[in-house]
């Protein structure tokens, strides 16, 4: 158990004023160097994200939207603290979070958490269902007894549509939105306080999407959660966030309440990558 | 004489059926768009139709293509079809293009092969389809290899040769899924205008039904295997028969929504 670092972000947390926000990001930079194109030269850098700053307050839902190549997945990243930026800082609750031994940020994994986009791949095929929605609870110190973890496991199941009994179930058993539901409990178990979504309902059916961009609506409004959620996708990130981050080669385009963004935007490129998106003739 | 007629094709796979009686037809210039969730069967229906099944599928049924039937024909006889009756536009491009070949040399081998250009000719007329479909630069990019490409470069390259052969129908199945939403509107486009000048038929396969709706008149929509509903888009979309229709149409909505309309 880690008492320590809890202790020091409740002190943390209570010298933070009243508008420090949830997450706040302040000018991230990140560059990855590009494969050799000769022996002799230099390798080339592409900066993939350049000066981003962005700040999420409790309680709200943020869409990151952006095409293949505008950083959406490295920003998610260095948000989450799992790789170190150039430049820049990202701080939760006023508490700067820094990319470092897994056991120094311990305490930022139990506030945020993540769902990634394929859950055949994020979820371990030898693992029963409830093993693996477990894992995180042993892995950040939070499991408490067996009973304890149990009767999380079966409360996390439960809140997003499955019966606790299918805990005994292996991945392949189940089709791939309730993969994604078992993806969610996963994230959901050691409560966090922010979930982040990173292309959640891509991989999934269109009948299956809507179901769980319900679900994710309904948890974060039960569950008080704070959303991050990065699609490709507009329309996924209309149904679910009041607040949208149209990234574009790096930089942050737009970034406004997703309302105004959507029918009023500002930016040239926003006004592009809504022109483009299908929509039904009736 | 419809262009293609296909009647109770089923596809087995050992003991799993995964096409089961499908119905559809399509005449010249018509486009159908064939919607379907995943494993409901609409990717192996079209592969069906240009005889392109892997191996091990069992087929039974009748494809007719401009009145001719392909299924049970051996593959020395269809082949001369792919390309110069029909032709095929995939859904990841880099998969389908030949990492070896330069680009110009791939949009000319139908050419060769279908038409009996020389190597010299079809070079030439390899570089006006790249113009045609809107690729910068046709004179050097026939020159360059696919990984030099980007995405929605690569899948005009994989128009240019599905249409460079001048086929009676296209089949295109999910040309657009692995591409930005930017690049699938102009490839849409781009596929649409093409389809219009040639006077070809389009089958177009997708699980997204805004992007069917852009391109085709009417609509299949399978599920499990068979067709469940078939009708002009317009009508299926404003009036769904079928429960699933119905499902797919309202969750279509659900992340879809008119500029003018304000968000919920």
């Amino acid at each position: 158990m880690t008492a320590d670092t809890t202790g020091d972000m409740t002190a943390d947390m209570a010298a933070a004023g009243p508008d420090v926000p949830l997450l706040e990001a302040v000018g991230l930079r990140r560059g990855y160097p590009l494969p050799r194109t000769s022996l002799t030269g230099r390798r080339a850098r592409r900066e993939a994200v350049r000066d981003v700053s962005l700040r999420v307050e409790e309680g709200a839902a943020l869409g990151i939207v952006g095409e293949s190549g505008a950083g959406k997945s490295t920003l998610v990243r260095l948000l989450l603290a799992l790789d170190r930026p150039d430049a820049g800082t990202v701080r939760y609750r006023g508490r700067e979070v820094r990319p470092g031994r897994p056991s120094s940020l311990r305490w930022f994994r139990r506030e945020a958490q993540i769902v990634l986009q394929d859950p055949m791949s994020s979820l371990d095929p030898r693992m029963t269902v409830a093993r693996a929605v477990a894992e995180p609870l042993r892995a950040l110190g939070v499991a408490g007894d067996r009973a304890a973890t149990a009767a999380r496991v079966a409360e996390v199941l439960t809140a997003v549509g499955l019966e606790p009994e299918m805990g005994r179930r292996y991945p392949h058993e189940f089709s791939g939105g309730q993969r994604q539901r078992i993806a969610i409990a996963r994230a959901l178990a050691p409560r966090p306080r922010i979930l982040v979504g990173d292309e959640p309902v891509s991989a999934l059916d269109v009948s299956v999407r809507a179901q769980v961009l319900d679900l994710l609506a309904r948890l974060a409004a039960t569950e008080g959660l704070t959303l991050i959620v990065v699609s490709h996708d507009l329309g996924v990130v209309r149904h679910l966030c009041d607040q949208v981050l149209i990234l574009h080669e790096g930089a942050v385009a737009e970034h406004g309440p997703t309302a105004r963004v959507l029918t009023d935007p500002a930016h040239p490129y926003t006004r592009r990558l809504l022109d483009a998106v299908p929509r039904l003739p009736v | 004489m419809r262009l293609l007629e296909v009647e109770d094709l089923t596809v087995r796979f050992g003991d799993s059926t995964v096409v089961a009686g499908v119905r559809l037809s399509l005449g010249a210039g018509e486009r159908l768009g064939l919607i379907g969730e995943s494993g409901s069967g609409k990717t192996l229906t079209a592969l069906a139709v240009a005889g392109l099944l892997p191996p091990g599928a069992a087929v039974t049924g009748s494809v007719r293509f401009e009145g001719s039937e392909l299924l049970g024909r051996r593959e020395r006889a269809i082949a001369p079809l792919r390309g110069a009756g029909i032709g095929f536009v995939f859904q990841e491009p880099l998969t389908a293009l030949n990492p070896l070949m330069r680009i110009g040399a791939q949009i000319g081998e139908p050419l060769r092969i279908h038409r009996g250009l020389s190597r010299r000719a079809a070079r030439g007329a390899a570089a006006e389809l790249a113009a045609r479909v809107g690729l910068p630069d046709p004179e050097r990019i026939v020159r360059a290899y696919p990984h030099q490409l980007s995405g929605g470069q690569r899948q005009r390259v994989g128009i240019a040769i599905a249409i460079a052969a001048r086929p009676a129908l296209i089949v295109a199945d999910e040309p657009t899924t692995a591409l930005d939403v930017t690049v699938q509107a102009e490839i849409l486009r781009l596929l649409t205008a093409l389809v219009e000048e040639e006077g070809s038929a389009l089958l177009f396969i997708s699980h997204d039904l805004a992007v069917v709706a852009q391109v085709s008149r009417r609509l299949a929509v399978m599920r499990a295997g068979r067709v469940v509903e078939e009708g002009p888009t317009l009508d299926v979309l404003r009036d769904p028969r079928e429960p699933y229709t119905r499902q797919l149409v309202a969750a279509a909505r659900a992340t879809s929504w008119n500029p003018q309309e304000t968000p919920s």
